[in-house]
This record gives C-alpha cells, structure tokens and sequence, in this order.
C-alpha cells in the first residue's frame, strides 16, 4: 500500500477553520479511514433498511391492503398509529448512530496522536 | 381584502429579514462566506436552518390541507422526508461536511478530476434547484396575491426582488440567519395552533380524530386501495422522502459548518425541529375539518392550500392568522433564498469558476461572479414563474425530487462507499438517473393526464434502479480504471475520515 504524505493546504481550501494542523498521513491513519468507511456501512445500511425500509413496508401495506385499516381505539387506526411511531424510531436512529459515530472520533482523535500531528 | 394589521406584521417580518441581510452584508466579503457562510455556523444554527430548508410553504400549508381533505395519505409526504434523515445522518452528512468546499461538485472533485465530471454535476444541481425554485415562486405568487390582495404578478415580483436583494448583498451568510429566524417562527407558531385546536378538544386527541371523521365525507384515516394507487403511494414515498432529502441546497447546509461533529448536531437539532412540525400538521389538519367543516374549507381553496390560516383564524383570530401568514411569506422567501445561492454555486464557482476561468479567479472575482450569477438566476425564475402563472407547476416540483433523488442518492452513495466506481460511472449514473426521471415525469399523469404512457406521477420506482444501475454499468464497461483510482480513492476516505483536506506533495 503506497504511503501518502499529506499536507494541509492554506485556510481558503480547507474547511476545517484556523484550527487546521499538518497530519501525518500514516498507513495506520490510512488504514483507520478505510475501517471507519466500512464501520459506517456497517451500522448504517442494516439501519437504513430497517427505518426507512420499514416506512416504505408500512407505505405498501397501506397502498395495496387493508390490513392497517383496522382500528385501535376510537377512530384511530394501525396506520395512523405506525406511521406516528415512526417519528421516535427516526429519533432512537439518530441516537444510535450518535452512540457509534462519538466512538469512531475519539478513535480518529487518539491514532492522529499518536501517529505524529505535525506542526 | 386583508386588514391593517395582517400589513403590519407583513411588513415587520420583511423589515426584520432587510436588517438581518444588511448586517449580514458587512460580513459577506469573501467567496467563502459568499457560498457556505464562512464555514462558521454553529450545530444548534445550522439545525434550525435544516428546518427552514425542509419545512417548507408545501409541508406547512398544504401537508395540512392534505389531511383536512383528503386524511391520512397527507401523513406520507411529511414522514417520508422525515424518516430520510436517518439515511442523510448515518451516511452522508459527515462525510461531505468534510469533503465540499462550495458546492456538491466539489465533494465529487475530492475523488474525480476533470471537467466533464464537474460540469455534469453543476448541470445536475442547476436543473434541480431552477426547477424547484419556480415550482416555489409560482406558489408564492398564488399565495400571496391571496393574503394582500394584489395580483400574482406584482406577489411573484416582490418576492423576486426581496430574494434578489437578500443574496446579492448578505450571500449565505443572510439566507442561513433568515431560515434560522424563520424556523424559530415557524416552530412557535405550530406550536400555538397546535395548542390552541387541541384546546377546542380539552386536548383529547381521540376526541379531535371523532369530530373530524364525523365532518368529512371521505374516510379521513384509509388510503385509497387498488394496485395503481399502491404503486403511487410507493413512488410518492419514495421520491418525495429521498428526493427532499437529497436536493442540493439541503446538502449544501452540511458545507456551512466547521466540522463533522457540527453538522452531526445539526442533523440531531433538525430532527427534534422538523419531527415536531411534521408531527403536528395532521392535528392541525384534522382539527381544521373538525372545526370549520368541508365546505369551508374547499371554499376558500379547492386544493385546501390556506386551512392553515383559516384555522389560525378561528382559534386565534385576526392577529395569529397575520402571523402565520407572514411567517409562510417568511418561508417562501428564505427557501427560495437558499435555493439561489445553491444555484449560484453551481452557476459561478462550478462552470464559471473552475471550468471556463481553471480556478485562477481571484478571491474577489469569484464574490463578483457569485453576485451576478444569482441576478441571472433569479431573473431567469422569476420570468418564467410569471410566463408560468396557471399552469401546472407541481410538475416542476416533482422533475426536481425525482432527479434528486435518482441521480444525487446513487451518485453520491456510489463516490463515498464504493471502490472500483469510476467517473465514467458517475458520468452514466447522472445521465441515467436525470435523463429516466426528466423523461418518465413527461409521459407521466402529471403531464399528459389520466391514461398517460407511463402509469405514475412519481416515477422514482423506476428511475432510481436506473440511477443505481448507470454507476455499476459505466464504471464495469465505461473505460478501464486508472492506476491512480485507488490511491484517489483511498485520499477520499481519508479526508472523509479526519475532516482536513489535503494533497499529495
């Protein structure tokens, strides 16, 4: 694997702010991005398919049955009532991937430590 | 005609947006503060701008009389975008925050060089974000020539003329402010209506569902069956969630904070934000029924665009419904905002920028051009907006939510997760994903009526297997992978990874 050196262009490429400093693009640090590509499929396509899969699901059995058409209480029905709970299930996503995403930049954080951060 | 008051406060929300703009304009000095606000919005600010961006006139007002009209299949319109943020959080918000400088070309350019690439890109966004803008101040003109009385020509040329003003002085750094200002109104107010129609049903949700059903002819809580209108259902899920999700100028909003981090909290604002507006529109809709009745409704608009405001009126009076009138002025102006500033991206530093001046314009040049490109948008939409008066502009509204999503989800998914992708790939995925969706919604019911060619009015069920299928194919067949692609590759991940860009020396 062919080790790159990196250097930061001035402010007015970067997007990073006045904090940008030099990183030392180490294999390791290389190697890191692949993971943390992959560690990002990982967690987000089997959540994508089960949220937004899940609403398109509810979307169809509205669509072509009319299973979702039976009541719970009152006038309220499943798909009323499914489709409502969809908006939490969007929320306990967002923090799930919160939970993952905290972990993968104190990892990016700790191997841009140690493998040299360059003036 | 409309009272003194509903001027007045029309008046204070235009004066309030003309100061946000002149004090924005002091900072609005160079190309980075022109496109993405300088970088320096903060989580919590970008958030409430990513609400500004998606909730937009369509969400607010005519969700509402969707579900006053016609019940619960309004519910797919605003929770499908909704439940498309999880798919805008986990994959791609981090990533491009720290791989876009200006514009979503950009993104693309930290892994494909070359200008065909670029330009295709540039084309795409132009093509979206016009289209969306005129399909905006088509409405607006409607809208407004309705709440002050004056005709659509006048209404579309205020509009054109405050959002000309807005970019060409204040730049992003305006439009982000006034979405921000905006969203915060827009969230009191749903807020109070919600509060104050569910107080007509000493807040018994159940109670409020009983009375609607019992007003409305139409079953308020099934959706139409039968195979055609499953289908539909489906295609409108589909490409009204991934499509809004994936519109430039709301990708563009990640480009305006300071890093990865940020735009992560912005999303989880924009979800707490966006999750309650949408939450509320069906109590409001069906309080509306409930209260005013059917035919009051379809009276005052056959498509029941301004239940909003008649049941603003009679649970808060004359002065919230001034209020939520100019609050959705307010939306229109500051979505049509951003709509201009993602197209002048595209226009002036994409094509003008670094395609016909190689990128050696200088810092004040690219300001300059950014000014006159969002003039001759903004012109050009506000002409054909006023050619465009009765005829049927949803239309334009789906063409842009149908390429977004057909040609921006596979693009982009494609670029950051996928290896052997190449920019022939990229080249046909666009071309296939803009060309079916541009082409399908012509033939569609949308276009040529009831018995059209192609059966759906959203035709992302197909078009987007198209988009996906034009990556695979140009990048297996479409010229062979360079010996740099992998290394190009591998620099991508890495920016996307630590949020610094970088070169090779």
């Amino acid at each position: 694997m062919p080790h790159l050196e990196l250097r930061i262009m001035d402010d007015a490429h970067g997007a990073s702010g006045t904090t940008a400093r030099g990183v030392e693009a180490s294999p390791e640090l290389e190697s890191h991005a692949a993971a943390l590509a992959r560690a990002r499929l990982r967690f987000a396509v089997p959540v994508c398919l089960l949220s937004f899969g899940g609403f398109l699901v509810i979307t169809a059995l509205a669509g072509f049955t009319s299973v979702l058409d039976a009541p719970v209480a009152g006038p309220l029905n499943w798909l009323f009532l499914l489709i409502l709970l969809s908006f939490p299930a969007v929320g306990l996503c967002a923090w799930l991937y919160h939970r993952h995403a905290v972990r993968w930049d104190a990892r990016t954080a700790e191997i841009i430590a140690r493998t040299g951060e360059s003036s | 005609m409309r009272s003194v008051l509903t001027y007045t406060v029309f008046a204070l929300v235009v004066a309030l947006t003309i100061g946000i703009t002149l004090w924005a304009a002091r900072r609005n000095t160079s190309a980075r503060e022109h496109y993405v606000a300088g970088g320096q919005l903060t989580g919590w600010q970008n958030g409430f701008a990513i609400v500004g961006d998606f909730v937009s006139t369509g969400a607010i007002l005519g969700t509402v009389g969707m579900f006053a009209l016609k019940g619960v299949s309004a519910f797919f319109y605003v929770a499908g975008p909704f439940v498309a943020l999880v798919i805008l959080l986990a994959l791609f918000a981090e990533p491009l925050r720290n791989l876009g400088r200006f514009t979503m070309a950009d993104v693309v350019a930290s892994r494909f060089g070359g200008r065909a690439v670029r330009t295709a890109m540039a084309v795409n966004a132009l093509l979206v974000t016009v289209f969306y803008m005129i399909a905006q101040l088509v409405a607006a003109g409607v809208l407004i020539s309705y709440l002050l009385g004056v005709n659509y020509g006048v209404a579309v040329a205020v509009v054109g003329v405050l959002m000309t003003i807005y970019i060409s002085l204040g730049g992003m750094v305006a439009t982000s402010w006034i979405q921000i200002v905006k969203a915060a109104l827009l969230i009191v107010c749903v807020g109070v209506l919600v509060v104050l129609v569910l107080a007509r049903f000493d807040f018994d949700v159940l109670e409020l569902m009983r009375a609607a059903s019992a007003a409305s002819p139409v079953d308020l809580f099934v959706v139409p069956g039968g195979a055609t209108s499953g289908l539909d259902l489906l295609s409108v899920a589909l490409g009204v969630g991934l499509g809004t999700a994936a519109l430039p100028h709301v990708l563009v909003r990640f480009l305006t904070v300071p890093s990865g981090v940020e735009a992560r909290r912005s999303m989880n604002w924009a979800l707490v934000l966006a999750g309650f507006a949408f939450i509320a529109t069906p109590f409001i809709g069906y309080g509306a029924v409930a209260l005013l009745g059917r035919d009051a409704i379809t009276a005052a608009d056959k498509a029941g665009n301004l239940t909003t405001l008649q049941v603003a009126e009679a649970v808060g009076g004359p002065l919230l419904f001034a209020i939520i009138a100019a609050v959705a002025f307010a939306t229109i102006l500051a979505v049509v905002a951003g709509l201009v500033i993602t197209g002048s991206g595209a226009l002036a530093h994409d094509l003008y920028g670094v395609i016909l001046r190689k990128s050696r314009a200088s810092d004040r040049e690219q300001v300059w051009a950014g000014r006159v490109a969002s003039l001759v948008i903004s012109v050009v939409a506000i002409v054909i907006s006023l050619a465009a008066h009765n005829t049927n502009v949803a239309v334009l509204g789906a063409i842009a939510v149908v390429v977004a999503a057909s040609a921006n989800v596979p693009v982009l998914l494609c670029l950051l997760f996928w290896r052997r992708f190449t920019s022939a790939g990229m080249l046909w995925g666009i071309g296939l994903g803009l060309g079916s969706a541009v082409l399908l919604v012509i033939l569609g019911p949308q276009v040529q009526g009831p018995g059209a060619p192609f059966p759906l009015a959203f035709p992302t069920l197909v078009s987007i297997p198209l988009g996906f299928l034009g990556c695979v194919l140009g990048s297996l067949v479409g010229g062979r992978r360079g010996e740099d692609d992998d290394s190009q590759f591998r620099r991508m991940q890495l920016q996307a990874a630590i949020g610094r860009p970088a070169t090779r020396p």
